[in-house]
């Protein structure tokens, strides 16, 4: 891993369109600011994580479409 | 082009080629598979599967999330309408990810991170709503039974 370190205004090019500036630290916290073209998806590496997650749980259910409808129109009439 | 492929669900189906919907950069936990179907095997269930055409294991249930969460609310920004060719709110339909658990009430569904479809292009993107309230686990309970 490459490690940089920068001061607060400071910022680092990711090739030549994306750059992450130190806005400021707080405690633990470090603010970033992200310039990068509308086709490159920033996110919390935790929720990225969290929504692969919900993803692939759900491609692994085991499904059965007739109990569900079932389940969910008995629910639906209560 | 008629083809077949294999499903999880519904084991070997033909498909168009115009059915397929295309997600450039793939979904979370599965970015290199681009092109998936969305199958209704019952017209009156809340629930379809994105059945991704080049792995058959591949199949996420979703619903429709204001069936469950009549107020969810979010904006798609400039940038996803640009990337999907979004032109007006009528090209647009939600789905969300469900996760069925057992029991069933455990079951969940991901509004953070809804899948918005551009009905007209084909085009599609799981976009993850930033800063919102939103998680990826709420109970997959209608709102009738709720009350």
């Amino acid at each position: 891993m490459l490690v940089l370190a920068r001061k607060k205004g400071e910022s680092i090019m990711i090739g030549d369109n994306i750059e992450v500036v130190v806005l400021g630290t707080e405690g633990d916290t470090v603010r970033l600011g992200i310039t990068a073209p509308k086709d490159v998806d920033v996110f919390r590496k935790e929720i990225y994580i969290s929504i692969q997650q919900a993803n692939e749980e759900s491609s692994k259910s085991t499904v059965n479409l007739a109990e569900l409808n079932r389940f969910f129109s008995k629910k639906s009439e209560n | 082009m008629d083809m077949n492929i294999n499903t999880r669900q519904f084991g070997e189906l033909e498909v168009q080629e115009r059915d397929f919907f295309t997600f450039s950069p793939g979904i979370p936990g599965f970015e290199d598979y681009h092109k998936y179907i969305f199958i209704q095997e019952d017209k009156e269930s809340p629930f379809i599967f994105m059945q991704c055409v080049d792995h058959s294991e591949i199949s996420l249930l979703l619903t429709n999330p204001f069936l469950f969460y009549p107020d969810y609310d979010f904006s798609i920004n400039d940038s996803v309408q640009e990337e999907l060719g979004i032109e007006t709110a009528e090209d647009i339909a939600v789905w969300s990810v469900v996760s069925i658990r057992e029991p069933l009430e455990t079951s969940t569904l991901n509004l953070l991170a809804p899948i918005i479809v551009n009905v007209n292009n084909r085009q599609a993107k799981q976009v993850i709503l930033h800063d919102s309230e939103y998680k990826t686990k709420h109970k997959l309970i209608m709102p009738q039974s709720v009350k």
